[in-house]
C-alpha cells in the first residue's frame, strides 16, 4: 500500500512527513482478524503495533469467573498497542477483535531500530504517539469520575 | 409604576392529570406516561410535576413532540419528590403544571445535527431525536451518541434498536464498563466524534448529561472546529418555581428556568469555568 | 393641583380619610424597640418623636426631643412583606375520587395604602414589580396587593448613617411613583406638613382633606431640607464600573475575605425590600389537604443552590458572591437596573457589620492596582 493511502487511515500517521510513512509503508502488513481472535495478549513481548483498517477491537481484562471486562472499545483509524513504544515492551492488556477486522501491522523491532537510527522519525512518531495515548488518559479520567447515574458496583 | 388591573391566575396553578403506564428503564429509572390532553410541547422544555402531599419537581418531557394527547416523563429516583413520581401506577393522579423553558434549536438548513447524550441527559434529546426524524430532510447528517454507565443503564433500548436501523441517523452507544460480550463501544463519548460524520463548521450540536460531561464535549467540539455558537447545552439547577421568581436556578445572569435550560455554550463558557457559580 | 400644607391634624384626617375610603392603611410605629411597618388609624400610632441612630450591625431609637413624625428612617421589616408576604398559600389540594382538586385560596380584596413610604422604598417596589408582574409571568399575590395600592410618600428631611441612596439615586426625594408625597417642615416651632400629589387620586384625597397653599418660602425649605439630608449623607457607593467589576472577578480574594466574618446568617436578604428569592414547600394539613406554601428563602442557605440534595455553592464566599454580584450586577441584565436602592438595611442588619459600600470600594482598590 502506499504511504499516502496510509496517512489517510489514521490521525496518528497522518502528522508524519513523507518520507517516513514510506518507511512504514515498505513494513506494514495487512492481516486480517476473526472475531473473538486475540490480537495480543496479556504480558506478551510487544512485538508489533497495528492500525485498524475496519471492525473493532476491545482491550479486556479476563476474570476469574464470568465475562472478561472491556476496558476500552477500538474503531478505525484508532492506533491498537502502546507498550510496544517503552520497555519492558510488555503488554499490559488483552486485545481482541470484536468483530471481524482487518488491521496494518507494524513490526515493533523495525521501528523501533529505525527511530533510533533516525530522530526526526522518532521525534515525529513518539509524539504521535503521545497524542493518542494522552487522549485516551484524560477520557479514561474522566470515566473515573464515574458521572453517569446507574447502580452501583 | 405599573398598574394592575385584569385578576390574576396563580402562575405555579396545577393540572390533576392520570397515569396510563409507568414503565422501569433502568435500575434506577422509570418511564411514566400521562394522559394529558391539550399539552403541546418542544423539544428540550420541561413540566413541573407534583406528587401530591410531597412536592414538585422539574422533569423534562422525553416523549415525542409529535404525539399529543400524553406526556411522556423519564424520572430518576433522587429524592423523595421523584420517588413518589416513580412510585405512582397507571391509574394515580398527580399535578403539572408547564411547559416551561426554552427548547433546543433546530440548526441551519443543510447542517449536521449531532447529538449528544450522557446518561439522563437522553429524556430531553429523546423528543430532539424525534424532532430530527421528523424534519430528516433539513439537514445532511443527523448523528447520536449516547454515553451511559453501563449496558443495563441505557434508556431506550427499544429506540436504540429502532434508530439503529434506519440510515438517517447514525449511532454510537458507549459506555463506561461492560464485559467484553457488550455490543457497542466502551469509552467516553468524545471517542465517538472521530467514527461519526460531521462537518464542525457545519454542525449544530445538542449536548445534555452530567455537567462536567458537557463541559469535555462543549470543548473537544470547540477544538474539533465546531462553532461555540453552534454548541447547545442543557443545564440543570435548582428549579422550584419554573417561572423566575423563586430565584433558585439562576446561573449568572440566566434564569434556567425560563431563559434556559437549553443556553449555547458562547453564553456560557466562562461561566462553566466558575466555581460555584 | 399646587402644593397644600396642613398640620398634624390634617394628617390625621388623611389617614382617617384612607380608612374611610376602604384602605388598609398601613405606616411606621414602634415595636420591639424598632420602627416597623403595621395598620395605624391616627397620627399618634407613628413614631412621634423618635429618631434612630445606625451603623454596621447597630441601630437603636433615640428620643429626638420634639415631636416630628418622620425624624427616623428605616427600620428591620419592609414593605415587601406586604406585597410578597413571608409566608403565602398558593395552593390547596385534595384527593378527591381519584383526582387531585386544585383550590386557589382567595387572595386580597382590600386595597392597602402605605403611609409614610420613603423614596427608596417607592423604588424598591417599582424593582420588584419587574420581577413579580412585568417579567413574562404575573404573580397573583402580588398583583392582588399591588392593585390599587395608594402610596403616601415622605420625603427624607433625615438621614441614617447606612443610607446611600443618593448613590443609587432613589431618595431622599420621593420623584415619582407615589400618589402623595410629604414633607415634614419645623416652620417658627411649630410643625407643618408639606403635601403634593404626583396622581388624581392623590389630589382628591389632598381635596377633601382640605389644607391651605403652600407658600414660596414654605416649598423653599421643603427643598433645602432634601438638599441638606443628600448633603450630609455619609455612605456612598460608587456605582461607576461595579457591574464589569464584580462580574469580572469571581475569583477575587476579597470574596474569602468578607467570608471569614460573614455568618450566612441572611438577614440581609430578609431586610432587603427587593431580595424576592422563595421556596414552595408542602404542608398537610390533619384532614388531608395538602398547603403549597410559599416562603422567603434566601441564597444564603445552604440547601438554597441544592442539586439532587447536594450545595452548588457550598463555600460562604460562593453564597456571599451570589448575592452581592446578583443584587448590584446579573440584576441588571434581568430587569433593566440594580437590585439595590441603597435603603442600607442589609449593612445595619448584618450581625457583624458588614457593608456592601465598604466591599466594593475594597474590590476596586485592588483590581485597580
Amino acid at each position: 500500500m502506499s504511504f499516502s493511502e496510509l496517512r489517510n487511515q489514521s490521525a496518528v500517521l497522518a502528522a508524519l512527513e513523507d518520507e517516513h510513512l514510506e518507511f512504514l509503508s515498505s513494513i506494514v502488513e495487512e492481516v486480517e482478524i476473526a472475531q473473538d481472535s486475540v490480537v495480543f495478549d496479556e504480558d506478551d513481548s510487544a512485538e508489533a503495533f497495528y492500525i485498524i483498517a475496519s471492525g473493532r477491537v476491545g482491550l479486556e481484562v479476563p476474570v476469574p469467573t464470568g465475562t472478561p471486562m472491556l476496558l476500552e472499545t477500538l474503531g478505525n483509524g484508532d492506533l491498537v498497542g502502546l507498550s510496544w513504544a517503552s520497555e519492558p515492551y510488555r503488554w499490559k492488556w488483552r486485545a481482541k477483535a470484536l468483530s471481524p477486522t482487518r488491521v496494518y501491522r507494524f513490526d515493533a523491532e523495525k521501528v523501533r531500530a529505525r527511530c533510533a537510527a533516525d530522530t526526526s522519525l522518532g521525534a515525529q512518531l513518539y509524539l504521535s504517539i503521545a497524542k493518542a495515548a494522552m487522549m485516551r488518559l484524560q477520557t479514561a479520567r474522566v470515566r473515573l469520575l464515574d458521572l453517569y447515574p446507574g447502580a452501583p458496583g | 409604576m405599573t398598574t394592575v388591573s385584569a385578576p390574576v391566575v396563580e402562575p405555579m396553578g396545577l393540572h390533576s392529570l392520570k397515569v396510563v403506564s409507568n414503565a422501569s428503564e433502568s435500575p434506577d429509572t422509570s418511564t411514566i406516561v400521562l394522559d394529558s390532553p391539550g399539552i403541546t410541547f418542544h423539544a428540550g422544555q420541561f413540566m413541573m410535576l407534583y406528587a401530591f402531599g410531597v412536592g414538585e419537581a422539574p422533569i423534562s418531557v422525553s416523549g415525542n413532540p409529535h404525539s399529543p394527547g400524553t406526556l411522556v416523563h423519564t424520572i430518576r429516583r433522587v429524592g423523595p419528590v421523584t420517588d413518589a413520581l416513580c412510585g405512582l401506577r397507571p391509574g394515580d393522579s398527580l399535578g403539572v403544571r408547564g411547559p416551561y423553558g426554552d427548547s433546543w434549536p433546530a440548526g441551519e438548513q443543510g447542517d449536521d445535527l449531532l447529538i449528544v447524550a450522557g446518561g439522563l441527559g437522553m429524556a430531553p434529546l429523546r423528543p430532539a431525536v424525534f424532532e430530527a426524524m421528523a424534519n430528516r430532510s433539513r439537514y445532511r447528517n443527523v448523528s447520536l451518541i449516547y454515553g451511559a454507565r453501563t449496558p443495563a443503564d441505557l434508556l431506550f433500548k427499544d429506540d436504540l434498536v429502532g434508530w439503529m436501523s434506519t440510515s438517517s441517523i447514525d449511532v454510537a452507544v458507549t459506555v463506561d464498563r461492560a464485559t467484553s460480550d457488550w455490543w457497542g463501544h466502551v469509552g467516553l463519548v468524545t471517542n465517538e466524534f472521530s467514527r461519526v460524520d460531521f462537518r464542525p463548521e457545519s454542525t449544530t450540536a445538542l449536548v445534555c448529561g452530567p455537567e462536567v460531561m458537557m463541559r469535555v464535549v462543549a470543548r473537544s467540539l470547540r477544538d474539533l472546529g465546531v462553532p461555540a455558537s453552534s454548541t447547545w447545552l442543557s443545564l440543570e439547577r435548582n428549579m422550584k418555581c419554573a417561572i423566575g421568581f423563586c430565584g433558585h436556578c439562576q446561573f449568572g445572569s440566566d434564569f434556567l428556568c425560563k431563559d434556559g435550560p437549553v443556553l449555547s455554550y458562547d453564553r456560557l463558557a466562562w461561566r462553566l469555568g466558575v466555581d460555584e457559580l | 393641583m399646587d402644593p397644600q400644607t396642613v398640620d398634624r391634624h390634617g394628617l390625621d384626617r388623611l389617614i382617617t380619610h384612607l380608612a374611610e375610603s376602604g384602605f388598609e392603611v398601613i405606616g411606621p410605629t414602634v415595636r420591639d424597640g424598632a420602627v416597623i411597618y403595621d395598620h395605624i388609624s391616627s397620627t399618634s400610632d407613628l413614631p412621634v418623636g423618635q429618631g434612630d441612630a445606625q451603623e454596621g450591625g447597630q441601630y437603636r431609637l433615640v428620643n429626638r426631643g420634639d415631636s416630628a413624625l418622620f425624624g427616623y428612617n428605616l427600620g428591620p421589616t419592609s414593605w415587601k412583606q406586604y406585597l410578597f408576604p413571608p409566608k403565602t398559600e398558593l395552593l390547596h389540594i385534595r384527593r378527591s375520587n381519584g383526582d387531585l382538586v386544585i383550590e386557589e385560596p382567595p387572595t386580597r380584596t382590600r386595597p392597602m395604602a402605605f403611609f409614610g413610604i420613603r423614596g427608596c422604598e417607592l423604588a424598591a417596589i417599582s424593582i420588584q414589580d419587574k420581577v413579580f408582574l412585568d417579567s413574562g409571568y404575573v404573580d397573583r399575590t402580588y398583583a392582588s396587593g399591588r392593585k390599587d395600592l395608594l402610596l403616601v410618600a415622605v420625603n427624607c428631611t433625615t438621614s441614617a448613617a447606612t443610607c446611600f441612596c443618593t448613590s443609587m439615586g432613589t431618595g431622599p426625594k420621593c420623584e415619582s411613583g407615589y400618589d402623595i408625597v410629604i414633607t415634614e417642615l419645623v416652620d417658627d416651632g411649630e410643625t407643618r406638613y408639606l403635601v403634593a400629589a404626583d396622581t388624581e387620586r392623590g389630589e382628591s384625597i389632598i381635596t377633601a382633606v382640605g389644607g391651605s397653599p403652600a407658600k414660596d418660602e414654605q416649598l423653599a425649605n421643603a427643598e433645602s431640607a432634601v438638599q441638606s439630608t443628600a448633603a450630609d449623607m455619609i455612605r456612598s457607593m460608587d456605582t461607576d464600573g461595579i457591574y464589569d467589576l464584580l462580574i469580572e472577578n469571581p475569583d477575587h480574594p476579597r470574596w474569602e475575605q468578607v467570608a471569614e466574618r460573614c455568618l450566612t446568617c441572611g438577614n440581609c436578604t430578609q431586610a432587603c425590600p427587593t431580595c424576592f428569592c422563595s421556596d414552595v414547600a408542602d404542608r398537610v394539613t390533619l384532614d388531608g389537604t395538602a398547603i403549597r406554601e410559599r416562603r422567603w428563602d434566601s441564597c444564603f442557605g445552604l440547601d438554597f443552590s441544592a442539586l439532587n440534595r447536594e450545595p452548588v455553592r457550598e463555600s460562604t464566599s460562593s453564597r456571599y458572591r451570589q448575592w452581592m454580584t446578583h443584587k448590584l450586577a446579573t440584576w441588571h441584565d434581568q430587569f433593566g437596573s440594580s437590585g439595590c436602592v441603597g435603603c442600607g438595611r442589609c449593612i445595619t442588619w448584618c450581625p457583624v457589620g458588614i457593608d456592601i459600600t465598604e466591599e466594593i470600594v475594597a474590590m476596586k482598590e485592588t483590581v485597580s492596582t
